[in-house]
C-alpha cells in the first residue's frame, strides 16, 4: 500500500527530530541496546550526555560478545551499576553465557565461575 | 455493548478524516477506546456518526497507523484468537513478521512519527514495535554513523568531548 513512500531516504528533512524526543522516550528506546552501548551514546551530544542514566531497563550482555573476558564484563557491570545509582528500574535482562561453548572454559581453566560475579551486583 | 458494523471517524491535525471499524480501533487504542466510552452515553439515542479529533497525528501518520491496526485486527481474526495473538511482539515468528518488517522500513521522520503516534494513540505493539526500529537504527553503528543517521549535531567543545569519552571510557 506504501510501496511508492516506503524507500529509505534516511533522514528526509536534515532535521535531528531524534533529539525532540522525550526524554522517557528516548531511555525506552536506549534500554532496548546492549547498555554499553546505551551508555556509549552519551557522547553524541549534550542531550545524550546522562539519558542512559535514566534507563528503566538494562540489557547486560556479556562476554564472548562484547567483552573480552568475564572479568572486563564484571567490572563494566559494577561501573554501569555506581553510575546510574539508585534510579528506578524496572527490568534486567542478563545474557552472559551467549555463545561459551566448553572449549572455552577448556582454554581458560583460570576463569571463576561466572556466577560469583553476579553475587557482587544483586545487594 | 457496541454492535459490531459500528464505524468512528478520526480527523486529523491537517483535517482529513478517515474511517475505521469502531470494534477495531477499539481493540487497538487505549487514547481512543476511552474517547468512544466517554461520547457513549451522549450517542445511544443518535443514529450519527461519531468523529474523533485527533490533533496530535498528521493525515500520513494516521493512514499508516490505521493501515497497521487494520491489518492486525483482520490477521487475528482469521485465527480467532482475537486476545492473545491480535498484537503480537515484535520478533515473534508470526504471519505478519514480515508486514511488520516492511512497516517500520520507512525513513527517519516517518519512523519517528509513527513513535509520536503510536505513543499518543497508547497502542502498545506499534509503539514496541516503532521503539524497537529506532534502537535498530542505533545498534551496532558508530558515534559518527548515530550521528549522520539522524542529524545529530556534536554540541560539545572538544575539552567537553574529551571530558565525556573520559567519565564513560569503561563503556568504550
Amino acid at each position: 500500500m506504501f510501496d511508492g513512500m516506503n524507500k529509505k531516504a534516511a533522514a528526509a528533512s536534515g532535521v535531528d527530530r531524534i533529539s525532540d524526543l522525550p526524554d522517557a522516550l528516548l531511555q525506552h528506546v536506549l534500554s532496548l541496546l546492549p547498555a554499553d552501548q546505551a551508555v556509549q551514546t552519551s557522547v553524541l551530544a549534550r542531550r545524550w550526555r546522562h539519558l542512559w542514566k535514566g534507563m528503566p531497563a538494562l540489557r547486560l550482555v556479556g562476554p564472548k560478545t562484547r567483552f573480552a573476558t568475564a572479568q572486563d564484563f564484571d567490572r563494566f557491570v559494577n561501573r554501569l551499576i555506581a553510575v546510574r545509582g539508585h534510579l528506578p528500574l524496572v527490568s534486567c535482562e542478563v545474557e552472559a553465557y551467549a555463545y561459551l561453548t566448553w572449549d572455552d572454559y577448556g582454554r581458560e581453566p583460570e576463569e571463576p565461575e561466572p556466577h560469583l560475579y553476579f553475587d557482587s551486583w544483586i545487594q | 455493548m457496541a454492535s459490531e458494523k459500528k464505524v468512528v471517524f478520526l480527523r486529523s491535525s491537517d483535517g482529513e478524516a478517515f474511517e475505521v471499524s469502531e470494534e477495531v480501533i477499539s481493540a487497538a487504542s487505549v487514547t481512543i477506546k476511552g474517547m468512544i466510552d466517554e461520547e457513549s452515553p451522549s450517542r445511544a439515542d443518535t443514529a450519527a456518526t461519531t468523529t474523533l479529533a485527533i490533533p496530535n497525528v498528521t493525515a500520513a501518520t494516521l493512514s499508516r497507523v490505521l493501515h497497521y491496526v487494520n491489518k492486525h485486527f483482520d490477521a487475528a481474526a482469521v485465527v480467532g484468537r482475537p486476545d492473545d495473538y491480535i498484537f503480537c511482539a515484535p520478533g515473534d515468528e508470526h504471519p505478519l513478521a514480515r508486514f511488520d518488517d516492511d512497516f517500520v522500513d520507512v525513513d527517519n521522520d516517518t519512523l519517528i512519527d509513527l513513535v509520536h503516534a503510536a505513543e499518543y494513540l497508547h497502542i502498545k505493539k506499534l509503539f514496541d514495535l516503532t521503539c524497537k526500529a529506532v534502537a535498530d537504527k542505533l545498534k551496532g553503528r558508530t558515534i559518527d554513523q548515530i550521528r549522520e543517521t539522524f542529524g545529530i549535531v556534536n554540541d560539545y567543545t572538544v575539552e567537553e568531548e574529551v571530558e565525556v569519552y573520559r567519565e564513560n571510557s569503561w563503556a568504550f
